[in-house]
């Protein structure tokens, strides 16, 4: 996936580097933003635009005393705190000219809800966003983060993700799969730690499945699609689950609008693995890579349903 | 079964049953409308197409997108347990004493509103505001009437709450999670970057 000196200068990177920059965004659902970093700023916080065009989104820094105030507003839903890289898949679900009121999204892998605050306020409260996980304790802090964020757009629902579109087939205009996976990319201390081979093949069966069902769930028009993403650098849990349904004709991969992400450095999908040549499609994905961009591991795709 | 048995049983499903939330009819949902903008000043119309009311028995209301409530009619959810915006409380009417229809806003519900509030806004000082955040009432000397009323910080003017006015007293419903000083005791998992599977 990296040649041996890129990744080489990942570990050492990864090693110098063991917390990432501390990123937020400012909830539009509850301040006027740019009244609000007045207000912050006063209170001793730096705020720096995150690179591209992720609405809201800054770099924060701040000297001791200010943490306490900083957690007080935390605490009262005026920001979210969320890795840089993890506020790029949104951007491309919904844009600025969608129909809100109308659009029906589901998360299938919701919890703890950043992506969907993120919808949250990117759809302006409008519109429904079903947020689903199948865990109680994820489920538990989803609800709050919600409730915090003054999400009104969401009903919460826990059902397994596979399952969950079997119960509403072609229901969604679009289909958000941010799917568990190995986190290989997340972790700067523990890179690729802690992972076996047997753990990643398991990942990727989950994955086929929840990316089965998305398929399901998705409504056959021109304008849906689903946005697949990983947390993973892991070619199994990425390239190698899209490759299986390109293959076989389901679906299609579009190229995403890279004009959000000025100033990202980023990687085209492999479209080789091991040996094996896999579907030149996949050179429309991209690959977040941790020590181009002083961020976690992101693969991202978009993915339209080919035929009924 | 005895018929302490029996009560308690029903008693206890009562209490189930009074959790649970239905979706207010358009009626029931202007009547709410007017008094938010007759209390605070908010502009319903601004809201009254793309939001509407669930509420339970216990008097717990939530606000949605009309999108949203649609679906969980469809699919027979029950609001108490599928939304998140729980945004007032109409369980002033006991505290006020009075039988007139109240609801206070939560923190949620004040902020959901925000700067469409235009009265029934009390501003804090400083000084308050440290007191407010420890979840103890704040004594007042202001002469306000015994209400429901929407707080604010006296320097920016932001929404911070709601309280009940009673006797000189500001009634505090932050909840014991919301208080910074409990902040690492009990929101190990709140807000967080996202773990990994």
């Amino acid at each position: 996936m990296l040649g041996e000196e890129e990744f080489q200068s990942l570990l050492q990177f990864s090693e110098e580097h063991p917390n990432q920059p501390e990123s937020v965004r400012i909830n539009s659902l509850r301040v006027n933003v740019p009244d609000y970093l007045e207000i912050a700023e006063k209170k001793g916080v730096q705020f720096e635009k995150v690179q591209g065009s992720i609405p809201d989104a800054y770099y924060v820094s701040m000297e001791g005393p200010t943490r306490k105030w900083w957690n007080q507003e935390r605490l009262m839903g005026k920001f979210y705190s969320q890795g840089n890289a993890s506020m790029i898949p949104p951007i491309h679900l919904v844009q600025q000219e969608d129909d809100f009121e109308a659009l029906k999204v589901i998360d299938m892998c919701a919890a703890p809800g950043s992506k969907t605050t993120q919808l949250g306020a990117l759809m302006k409260n409008k519109g429904l966003i079903i947020a689903n996980d199948m865990k109680s304790h994820r489920l538990y802090a989803l609800h709050r983060n919600l409730q915090v964020f003054g999400v009104a757009n969401t009903v919460v629902t826990q059902l397994d993700g596979r399952w969950v579109t079997s119960r509403w087939p072609n229901t969604f205009d679009r289909v958000l799969l941010d799917a568990p996976c190995s986190g290989t990319g997340s972790t700067r201390k523990k890179l690729f730690s802690n992972r076996n081979e047997q753990a990643i093949m398991n990942f990727q069966k989950k994955q086929k499945g929840l990316l089965t069902a998305a398929i399901a769930g998705l409504k056959r028009q021109e304008d849906s699609y689903i946005i697949y993403s990983t947390c993973s650098m892991i070619p199994h849990e990425n390239e190698l689950v899209l490759h299986s349904f390109i293959e076989k004709n389901i679906v299609e991969v579009e190229k995403l609008d890279t004009s959000l992400l000025s100033g990202w450095k980023l990687q085209t999908g492999l479209q080789e693995w091991k040996g094996q040549a896999l579907s030149d499609q996949l050179k429309n994905t991209i690959r977040i890579n941790p020590h181009w961009n002083d961020s976690d591991a992101f693969f991202i795709a978009k993915l339209r349903i080919i035929g009924e | 079964m005895s018929s302490s048995e029996s009560e308690s049983k029903s008693k206890s499903l009562e209490d189930k049953r009074a959790k649970y939330a239905k979706i207010l009819p358009q009626e029931e949902a202007d009547l709410i409308w007017a008094f938010l903008e007759e209390k605070f000043g908010i502009q319903a119309e601004k809201y009254k197409n793309s939001f509407s009311f669930a509420q339970n028995r216990r008097g717990r209301l939530w606000i949605a997108s009309k999108e949203a409530l649609k679906f969980i009619v469809s699919e027979r959810f029950d609001p108490a347990k599928v939304l998140t915006c729980a945004i007032g409380k109409s369980d002033s009417r006991k505290l006020l004493q009075d039988n007139e229809m109240h609801i206070r806003l939560t923190i949620d519900g004040a902020m959901f509103f925000n700067s469409d509030i235009t009265k029934n806004i009390l501003y804090l000082t400083e000084e308050e505001e440290e007191i407010w955040y420890t979840g103890e009432a704040i004594e007042t000397t202001k002469d306000i009437t015994n209400d429901v009323y929407v707080l604010a910080k006296e320097q920016t003017k932001e929404i911070i709450g709601s309280t009940i006015a009673k006797n000189g007293f500001l009634l505090n419903f932050v909840p014991k999670w919301r208080r910074p000083d409990r902040l690492a005791e009990s929101n190990s998992d709140f807000n967080e970057p996202e773990n990994m599977s």
